[in-house]
């Protein structure tokens, strides 16, 4: 796809970071994919980013999936440019709206994990400040307490419920509608 | 925070969880009903929820709760099917299965609720009408209230000659610390009034009076001249004015902030006058939250849009026979087709038929252009009313 080849030369010319996760894992990417994090983006701009970006708060396994990300939503962005400043003819917006679609199957895809990974990664997400991966990871445990009762939410993530029955039957009264 | 290492369990504990993670989860809780919910699922959910920047920032994000609409009786000229039912306003809830329509009972009202019709609505607000004395000429009395805690109050007239003067407008309150915008202790009224031929607008607060120091010219950029501002409708929280001066401009007064703005000028192709204007041409909100105008004539039903900001134009028409064509117990001979309700992304209409007195009703989507069967007709317009913000979160809050 004629974009996404762009935004990758692109991204290859340009300077490389260094993450190390909180196993000491590194990993090396361009400074394109690493600003999607507003806190790297920071210390890039802070100048504090030679010899490695410490992560102390987030494992390889979990950094690798952020970057995962990052680099896919990295190359939409670098496309969204090239095809904006160049054509907006009928083929040119075409190639946008299939890589959009792609986009959002990625999404998709990058979504099916365990609760447990997707919980690390609502954390990752919020401590490296990445505003799309932490929209979508939120939303998806958002979407999964709709329409269901306390106790069936409780279930779903073990959560104990620590309201004698007295305290829940009170709460209940308050806002008999939404029970009903 | 250290990070903490997790088994692999089928259903991981929320517990790792800290309450940043979950305070940006729960504020995408897509409603009210799920949020309160989640409110009672244990004692840390619960005081997340329940606390004021919590709530605030969820209400900025998240429509509000709908309890159901009110519905003034039919006008005369509507007739049939309400005949012989009291003529009251009329309160359907959203969701019958959810609401108590007792609740949003007008009875507690002086005079009960036949005495009164629904003037404006905003939130959990209602403006009334008072309608002991006929149209109560030549000043009208409105009051304030507010249905689910059966309070209200007479609002006070305006002190200015009442001959040519449109509102009251129900305006938001300032936002308090939950986010609240409006209750009986907390909201405007807007009244715009005609003085030696130059428009003005007054502004009414809780716990005063009508505010002189609030009387400024209308529209910054059209001129305080407007002559006879006809009320069009209601879209997303705004009221639109026609401006009957040959210009086909619209106005708008922006329901939260109280102020007016230019709202395009409307297609030469069409007659706008005013007086032509009764049951066939309405401005409602379609399913984008956009405004619509639609209007019905000749058999015909155009809905038209906001191009950009200067210009509205044709989106979309039907043929209204042959869109209803297909619906059970079509009537094929009619005489012409009343705009008699509307709602968001849909119009109802009732066709005229020849020999009877009765209309017959259809609804049309104004994102499809379909036509369905429409229940009988409530009313002309639905007044909505919503839940209580915040909800109330008060059991089993350890403070």
């Amino acid at each position: 796809m004629a974009s996404a080849g762009s935004g990758d030369e692109k991204a290859a010319a340009a300077a490389m970071i260094t993450l190390i996760s909180s196993d000491n894992e590194k990993f090396e990417v361009t400074e394109a994919t690493a600003t999607l994090s507003q806190t790297i983006r920071h210390m890039i701009e802070d100048g504090c980013t030679d010899g490695g970006v410490p992560l102390p708060n987030v494992t390889s396994k979990i950094l690798a999936r952020v970057i995962e990300y990052c680099k896919k939503h990295a190359t939409a962005a670098a496309g969204e440019e090239g095809s904006s400043s160049s054509f907006s003819d009928a083929a040119f917006l075409e190639v946008d709206r299939a890589f959009l679609e792609e986009l959002e199957e990625f999404d998709d895809a990058f979504l099916e994990v365990d609760r447990a990974t997707l919980f690390d990664l609502i954390l990752a997400a919020n401590y490296l400040d990445i505003k799309g991966l932490l929209n979508l990871t939120c939303q998806k445990v958002a979407d999964s307490v709709k329409g269901k009762t306390p106790e069936q939410i409780r279930e779903m993530y073990n959560i104990v419920n620590d309201l004698t029955p007295e305290e829940e039957a009170e709460i209940r009264r308050e806002t008999q509608w939404a029970f009903e | 925070m250290p990070h903490s290492r997790v088994s692999f369990c089928a259903h991981p504990a929320m517990d790792v969880m800290n309450d940043d993670g979950l305070v940006l989860i729960l504020e995408r809780v897509d409603s009210h009903v799920s949020l309160i919910r989640a409110a009672a699922v244990c004692r840390r959910w619960r005081r997340v929820i329940a606390d004021a920047a919590f709530l605030r920032r969820y209400r900025s994000h998240h429509a509000p709760a709908v309890a159901g609409y009110y519905h003034n009786p039919s006008p005369s000229t509507i007739v049939g099917v309400n005949a012989g039912t009291v003529r009251i306003p009329v309160f359907v809830p959203s969701s019958p299965s959810r609401v108590d329509s007792h609740q949003f009972s007008l009875d507690f009202l002086p005079g009960g609720a036949e005495s009164w019709s629904v003037w404006e609505s905003r939130g959990t607000l209602l403006v009334l009408l008072d309608m002991r004395f006929g149209r109560a000429f030549p000043v009208p009395d409105f009051a304030i209230c507010e249905p689910l805690t059966q309070r209200y109050a007479m609002i006070p007239p305006h002190p200015t000659p009442d001959s040519d003067s449109w509102g009251p407008f129900l305006l938001d309150g300032e936002a308090d610390e939950v986010g609240c915008r409006f209750s009986m202790s907390n909201f405007r009224l807007l009244r715009m009034f005609n003085h030696n031929g130059v428009t003005l607008t007054s502004i009414f607060t809780t716990g005063s009076s009508w505010s002189e120091k609030n009387i400024d010219p209308m529209v910054p950029g059209i001129g305080p001249d407007i002559r006879s501002p006809a009320i069009l409708g209601r879209a997303s929280g705004s009221v639109y004015f026609y401006i009957n001066d040959g210009s086909r401009t619209l106005i708008s007064l922006d329901g939260s902030t109280g102020v007016f703005s230019f709202s395009g000028v409307l297609p030469a192709s069409e007659n706008w006058d005013v007086h032509a204007w009764r049951y066939n041409r309405v401005l409602t909100e379609g399913s984008d939250g956009k405004p619509r105008i639609v209007i019905a004539f000749d058999g015909a039903m155009k809905v038209f849009a906001r191009l950009d900001s200067t210009e509205w134009a044709l989106e979309k028409m039907i043929q209204l026979s042959e869109a209803a064509s297909s619906l059970p117990g079509y009537p094929s001979s009619f005489l012409g087709h009343n705009i008699s309700t509307m709602g968001v992304g849909f119009v109802i209409l009732s066709q005229r038929v020849v020999g009877i007195a009765e209309q017959w009703p259809f609804s049309v989507s104004l994102e499809t252009m379909e036509a369905s069967p429409a229940a009988n007709n409530v009313g002309q317009i639905a007044y909505q009313c919503e839940r209580p913000w915040p909800p109330a979160l008060h059991a089993c809050l350890d403070r």
